[in-house]
């Protein structure tokens, strides 16, 4: 041993003491590939511990709510897909009823059933997306390549009904723009059978996986109690194990006539978000079946609808269920062609507040992967 | 005693999960390759895909069938679009002839499609565009409708 040696190990000695007394801030995103968008998470570390998390938002700001006070009701149809960009026929949907809503207008059957079938598909696409993602947060490439496979086949079913991809922009006042076809029947319930036995091909994959099991089991645990604190929607409080799906509380559209289950977890950690979101991609399918067999004929868009919307006075609210939770709009007309105040309420906000809680005292991985098991999507944050 | 029993169980179980594991990752080495080689393959695009806005142009028909009522002009939520239209002769109903669009700020909603009173706007085929200027992204439709090899689609 050199005296250069020794007299590192000193200095190594200083820095472990001054170490143990030290703590330090770290800079997790904006610009982070685990946050999957401008999220900026301000980590306070004791090494490797967190001792304080504080997600700052609002780099994806948009203004999508004012955006809206200033146009006519059809004219913010494009903004829809924007806010959520997974769920983007979901929101458009939702905003497409919440409008009828207010301005009375009826919808055909058949559209209806188009709406819930696309929505089902897209809020799979968005599940599939994020277990793509979420395995790859926690360093397993694989799944995400075999699971994109099926969310590309979604794509192109949406992509020939809707006409494009991702930013769909579906949804109409009293219906939807575009006719289903056969095509768009039989590749549906192709995919339905083949996604069936995906599902297995998963299990074998990931959720044995021991490295998998390691890494989620147990980590980021919500009691049902702290999850209505902060006000969890969606997946995340369904695996607390409480039973909440706005589907089957408040129905709209066509979920009061098919039948389906709210797959609820027990332990509120990452493991059983991951669980109850595959349980509910199940239960999509179920949906889209039952959905396919009974789409009735007739007109797919009520024809009757100005291009130029003017409700009369009055305000509305309309809750939904997205892929990550329940999100709601309030609108208020005062009888113009453009809405006087439009305000919503998403899911993910609500669901990262839950995270300065829960990662303290954890280690950094593990604040990775409690991140990724809640599936936030940043621009529905800021919209 | 348990903790050791615990200690092999977790190898036990933990290995062949991983082994399960590869067991699907060979077997995809003898599936049929989906990866497109983009840009040397490209894929069939689907009839219904929605590009930048064009004017209709069909079979045996001359013109296009725009009269510059700015319909669709209001219905833009994004300003995209900027019309002109003359009157060839008195009396007669106008016809657009220029028809500019701003693709850079165009949403793909297809607002203006669904409200053009005479069905003369469509969405076109085209997907790959990008551009070293911003200006390149305004397009004049009239001209591109004149182009020869402007598309026929019934
Ligand atoms: S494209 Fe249609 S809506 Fe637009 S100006 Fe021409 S005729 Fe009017
Ligand atoms: S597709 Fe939408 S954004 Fe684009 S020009 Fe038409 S109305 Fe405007």
């Amino acid at each position: 041993m050199t005296d250069g040696n020794i007299t590192s190990l000193e200095t190594e000695q200083k820095i472990s003491q001054g170490l143990t007394e030290q703590t330090f801030w770290l800079n997790m995103g904006p610009q982070h590939p685990a946050t999957h968008g401008v999220l900026r998470v301000v980590l306070h570390l004791d090494g490797e511990r967190v001792v304080e998390a504080e997600p700052v938002i609002g780099y994806i700001h948009r203004g999508h709510e004012r955006m809206g006070e200033t146009r006519g009701y059809a004219q913010f149809i494009p903004n829809n897909s924007r806010m959520d960009y997974l769920a983007g026929l979901i929101y458009n949907h939702a905003y497409c009823a919440a409008v009828e809503k207010l301005a009375g207008i009826d919808v055909p059957p058949r559209a209806e059933y188009i709406r819930c079938i696309t929505s089902e598909l897209n809020r799979l696409a968005s599940h599939l997306l994020w277990l793509g993602a979420y395995l790859m947060d926690l360093g397993a490439f694989t799944p995400f390549l075999y699971i994109w496979e099926e969310r590309e086949k979604i794509n192109d079913i949406l992509n020939h009904v809707t006409g494009s991809r991702l930013t769909y922009a579906y949804n109409r006042f009293g219906g939807v723009h575009k006719d289903v076809d056969d095509d768009f029947i039989s590749w549906t319930r192709a995919y339905v059978k083949r996604q069936r036995k995906r599902f297995k091909m998963y299990n074998r994959l990931v959720t044995g996986n021991v490295i998998f099991q390691n890494r989620t089991v147990g980590v980021g645990a919500i009691t049902p109690e702290q999850a209505l604190n902060y006000g969890l929607t969606g997946p995340c409080l369904r695996a607390c194990g409480v039973e909440y799906d706005i589907r089957k509380k408040e129905p709209y559209a066509v979920y009061s006539e098919v039948d389906f289950d709210i797959p609820t977890g027990s332990n509120g950690d990452a493991f059983d978000r991951y669980s109850v979101r595959l349980a509910e991609m199940e239960q999509s399918l179920r949906i889209i079946e039952q959905c396919l067999d009974r789409l009735p004929g007739g007109a797919y868009i009520n024809d009757n609808v100005p291009q130029y919307l003017a409700p009369d006075s009055g305000d509305v609210f309309f809750a939904f269920e997205s892929p990550r939770g329940e999100t709601n709009i309030f609108m208020v007309s005062d009888g113009s062609r453009i809405p006087y105040r439009m305000h919503w309420k998403t899911p993910s906000y609500s669901n990262l507040s839950i995270l300065a809680e829960i990662a303290r005292g954890q280690f950094i991985a593990d604040v990775v992967s409690i991140m990724g098991s809640f599936d936030l999507v940043i621009p529905e944050i800021d919209k | 005693m348990k903790a050791v029993i615990k200690y092999f169980r977790d190898i036990i179980v933990g290995g062949w999960s991983l082994v399960l594991g590869y067991t699907v990752t060979l077997s995809e080495f003898f599936k049929p390759i989906i990866t497109v080689q983009y840009p040397r393959v490209k894929l069939e695009m689907d009839p219904a895909y929605r590009g930048h806005i064009e004017l209709v142009k069909l079979p045996g028909e001359d013109g296009h069938f725009c009269l510059a009522c700015g319909t669709c002009e209001r219905a833009c939520p994004s300003n995209v679009i900027k019309i002109q239209g003359v009157k060839p002769k008195a009396g007669a109903g106008k016809v657009g002839i220029m028809y500019l669009i701003d693709f850079s700020r165009c949403s793909l909603c297809g607002l203006c499609v669904d409200v053009c009173p005479v069905d003369a706007l469509r969405h076109s085929m085209e997907y790959d565009l990008a551009f070293t200027s911003r200006w390149d992204n305004v397009i004049d439709l009239v001209a591109r409708f004149n182009e020869p090899q402007a598309q026929e689609r019934g």
